[in-house]
């Protein structure tokens, strides 16, 4: 069973598109759950919910005791409920899929998470700190996990963040419509609720400084900069980027730009793309199109954002790939290359092949989505850590080349809220038993 | 050819096995000539009294248990018998007989004193009932006055009571439903026959205390803070009024109308297997509608039909000769779990029962497909209760 949405009409601004399941629906959805033994949902999940035990305590209507759990493993249980490609994860793995359809997990974690926020009832015993200072450098998702899981075992946590603002793409990149700045800042609030912090951006002497004072460092800077399309008219007015689009949007109260009457083509096939679409239909796009140079089925966007898309009127073209773009009476007449699908390439999908034949297009607005990679400036000033040709620091097991340096999320190649939640737990543990075994003395 | 539903009981012909017991659904002659016009063979309709009876109900009177969603798996009531004397019932006979002469309209009652009893036999024959029921059975606010499940508690009372009844009615057979609230049926069942009536109906509600409200503390159904034991009646009792029926059926020879827990024509075909001659609802109804009655017949036809039985009559007792006791069960039969592959979903729901509530029989693959040791199942057969898909049967070894 899956909550209420609004329907596609209704969704003009930014309010949350998928409601939350009512106390019956939850009960209702919790009984369908079959409550298996070593049950495989927990193995889909990167932060392993004990989603069997979650469930069968909504079931019992200990709605409290199922948010204990969540939390337990995953300190953003309301933020994954709404945005992790559950039909991916936990739900991919659900036996119940056997039977009829998979269990709504996602939607159950939110709502427990939900009831037990609601009450005042999520609270994080951080013990006073005795173990040794450890710096997190990036506060996303992964860096608020580590941070986390490293106080709750007594580590003297500094964090380093560049932004005002904590919580990375959860607040200026995931839209609001699919993740309302509440509860997204009230999670956030509490796991950083007395944790030690400084803003600005570091450089080379404030990198050896922490390396200095820290035992170790946990670096999550995420993987932000845009790639380019690398072709002409590249820098023409009304070429801009999802990353810029989707982070002038993202505060509930931003000043909206107007994309009235506009057609819109947004140039990329993942999250960002999808996003940056069916962000311009809400900002009045008379049409927004989704140029993806391989087919459907190579895109790395997830089911259910592509989903959302359809529903919403994106009009999506494949196998095309942009060659030029030039400004015309106050237009923007892109070039396109009609590509079609060869072997797998290393990521083991379908290559997209070229044909030689070309179409042009006009719009008002291009938006390029392709793919963003770590930012190597900020990377470079830490003495010892190596990168490879796309800028990812090079690691083992989440170490990196400077045994002091610990990796996780995006710029581990996250992809997922939930995997960078993992990874900063893990890295925490990790941390925790390279510590005890005497670190870098 | 369509089996033939009808049975005979007391020498009545009823179209069909299915009657509405005495409850709340048979208390207004409106809703049971609804329940008739849908083909319910007949009604009891619910327990009167004479005028003098006092009656005061008290409310709200139900509470009901649900099992992980499942509504009304059992029901406790705390309403007693009708409101409605004896006056407005006898008008309910005449005007039910009218417009359903094929239709068997019973009428059960209940009383404090032999002249009461006798009264009421009087006036409903004169009414024209087909059949006369008595609640020898009520759990709750008759016993207190020595009614309802006082009587049938006790072989003395029940006989002595049946006889003042059956002295009294000179045409309709009389039959007299009874408790389950006792250790054994069977003295209370002989007590009958050897009254002279005609029948027994088994059973009545199940006393209990379906619950309590963990907020205020108080029994379910809570009256003005307060509650009482009440009846328990639904699904919940089924195999309580089973045993019984069965008991009676193998132990008196007295026609048994089965009562308690029926809510599928799978659940009659079972009172029948154990010897009822007609079933009686009241939950199920209760719960869904005189609607129901639709796929009770229907279902029962197919059923039939598919055994080659030609008429519901033949099914009557069918499994009492496979009822035995403990000693002449065999010690040398043995089975063994058997787990279906293709229909296994791999919850391993299996494995953690039979780990911790069975023999470590069950292990699983690194895919987690369970595996049987048969060195080590001892065919207890607790793994197929839980298995949610119906993948394991028990194999027969030896
Ligand atoms: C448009 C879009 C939609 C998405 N939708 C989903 C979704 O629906 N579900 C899902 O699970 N995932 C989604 N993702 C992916 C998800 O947001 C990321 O995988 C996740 O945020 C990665 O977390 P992180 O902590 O590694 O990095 P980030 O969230 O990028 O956080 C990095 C933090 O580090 C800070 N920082 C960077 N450099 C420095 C520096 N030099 N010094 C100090 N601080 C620095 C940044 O300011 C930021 O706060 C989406 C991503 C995008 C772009
Ligand atoms: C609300 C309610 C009222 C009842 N009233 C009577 C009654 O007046 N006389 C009687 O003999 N049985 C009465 N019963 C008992 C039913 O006739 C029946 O024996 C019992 O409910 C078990 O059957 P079931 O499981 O199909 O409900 C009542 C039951 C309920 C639930
Ligand atoms: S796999 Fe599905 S059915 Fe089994 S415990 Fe997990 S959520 Fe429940
Ligand atoms: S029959 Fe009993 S012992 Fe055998 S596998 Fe099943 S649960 Fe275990
Ligand atoms: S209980 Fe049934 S479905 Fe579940 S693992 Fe065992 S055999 Fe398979």
């Amino acid at each position: 069973m899956v909550p209420r949405s609004l329907s596609p009409k209704e969704r003009k601004d930014f309010s949350e598109v998928i409601m939350s399941f009512t106390y019956q629906e939850a009960l209702f959805e919790a009984r369908r759950c079959l409550y298996c033994y070593d049950a495989p949902c927990i193995k889909g999940c990167p932060a392993g919910v004990n989603v069997p035990e979650f469930i069968a305590r909504i079931r019992s209507e200990n709605v409290l005791g199922a948010a204990k759990v969540i939390y337990a493993a995953n300190p953003l249980g309301s933020i994954c409920g709404r945005i992790c490609p559950t039909e991916a994860l936990c739900e991919k793995a659900c036996t119940s899929k056997l039977l009829n359809v998979p269990i709504a997990i996602g939607h159950l974690q939110r709502f427990a998470c939900d009831f037990a926020l609601s009450k005042g009832k999520v609270i994080f015993p951080y013990p006073k700190p005795d173990k040794d200072p450890v710096a997190v450098v990036g506060g996303g998702p992964a860096g608020l996990s580590c941070a986390h899981f490293l106080r709750l075992q007594g580590y003297d946590v500094t964090l380093f963040e560049k932004e005002d603002a904590l919580g990375g793409l959860l607040l200026h990149g995931i839209p609001r419509y699919r993740l309302p700045e509440q509860p997204a800042k009230e999670e956030i609030a509490l796991i950083t609720s007395g944790l030690k912090r400084e803003r600005g951006v570091l450089n080379r002497e404030q990198a050896e400084r922490i390396l200095s004072e820290f035992q170790a460092v946990f670096l999550s800077p995420g993987s932000n900069i845009p790639v380019k399309l690398d072709i002409p008219g590249e820098e023409e007015e009304g070429v801009i980027s999802a990353n810029d689009l989707l982070r002038e949007v993202a505060p509930s109260k931003a000043p909206l730009p107007s994309f009235e009457g506009k057609e819109v083509a947004v140039i990329g096939g993942g999250a960002s793309a999808m996003d940056a679409a069916r962000t311009s239909l809400r900002l009045g796009a008379a049409k927004a199109f989704l140029l993806y140079r391989r087919s459907k089925e190579e895109m790395p966007a997830f089911p259910s954002e592509f989903e959302g898309a359809l529903e919403e009127g994106v009009e999506f073209y494949w196998l095309v790939s942009p060659v030029e773009i030039r400004r015309i009476n106050g237009r923007l007449e892109l070039k396109l290359e009609r590509m079609k699908l060869g072997a797998p390439d290393e990521s083991g999908r379908r290559s997209p092949v070229r044909t030689g034949r070309y179409f042009r297009m006009e719009f008002d607005l291009i938006i390029k989505a392709i793919a963003a990679l770590p930012d190597r400036e900020s990377l470079k000033i830490w003495p010892g850590l190596e990168l490879d040709r796309n800028g990812y620091p090079i690691s083992k097991d989440g170490q990196s080349t400077n045994p002091k340096i610990f990796l996780g999320g995006d710029i581990l190649k996250a992809g997922t809220v939930v995997q960078a939640v993992a990874d900063g737990k893990t890295a925490a543990g990790r941390i925790d038993s390279w510590l005890k075994q005497g670190g870098a003395r | 050819m369509t089996p033939d539903l009808s049975v005979k009981f007391c020498g009545i012909k009823f179209p069909n096995p299915y009657i509405l017991a005495a409850a709340p659904t048979t208390d207004d002659g409106e809703m049971v000539a609804r329940a008739l016009e849908a083909g319910w063979a007949g009604a009891v309709l619910k327990t009167t009294s004479v005028e003098s009876e006092p009656v005061e109900l008290v409310y709200p009177q139900m509470g009901a248990i649900q099992v992980n969603g499942q509504k009304l798996v059992g029901m406790v009531n705390i309403d007693l018998i009708s409101k409605r004397h004896i006056d407005q019932v006898e008008k309910d006979v005449r005007n039910l007989k009218k417009s359903f002469p094929n239709k068997v309209i019973m009428a059960s009652i209940m009383g404090s004193r032999k002249e009461h009893w006798q009264e009421l036999v009087f006036r409903l024959e004169e009414a024209g009932v087909d059949m006369i029921e008595c609640s020898f059975s009520c759990p709750h606010g008759m016993p207190e006055r020595g009614m309802g499940s006082t009587i049938g508690q006790n072989p003395e009372l029940t006989e002595r009571t049946a006889r003042w009844v059956k002295e009294a009615a000179k045409r309709a057979p009389v039959m007299i439903k009874l408790t389950p609230n006792v250790t054994d049926i069977v003295p209370i069942a002989q007590a009958v026959k050897n009254s002279g009536a005609d029948a027994v109906c088994a059973v009545n509600t199940v006393l209990g205390l379906i619950g309590v409200d963990i907020n205020t503390f108080a029994p379910i159904p809570t009256v003005d803070g307060m509650g009482i034991y009440g009846g328990l009646s639904g699904p919940a009792i089924k195999p309580i009024a089973l045993h019984f029926v069965s008991k009676i059926a193998r132990n008196v020879d007295i026609p048994i109308s089965g009562v308690g827990g029926i809510s599928t024509w799978r659940d009659a075909v079972e009172f029948m297997l154990v010897g009822a001659r007609t079933v009686q609802l009241c939950t199920a109804p209760m719960h869904f509608g005189f609607r129901i009655i639709d796929d009770l017949i229907d279902g029962l036809a197919n059923y039939l039909e598919e055994k080659g039985f030609s008429s519901v009559q033949e099914i009557i007792g069918l499994a009492l000769p496979k009822l035995t006791t403990y000693e002449h069960l065999s010690r040398t039969h043995k089975v063994k779990s058997q787990i279906d592959l293709e229909t296994c979903i791999k919850c391993d729901l299996c494995y953690i029962s039979c780990r911790d509530g069975g023999h470590q029989a069950i292990s699983l693959k690194e895919d987690r497909t369970p595996l049987v040791d048969e060195e080590k199942c001892v065919g207890c057969a607790l793994c197929p209760q839980v298995c949610p898909v119906g993948a394991i049967s028990m194999k027969r070894v030896a």
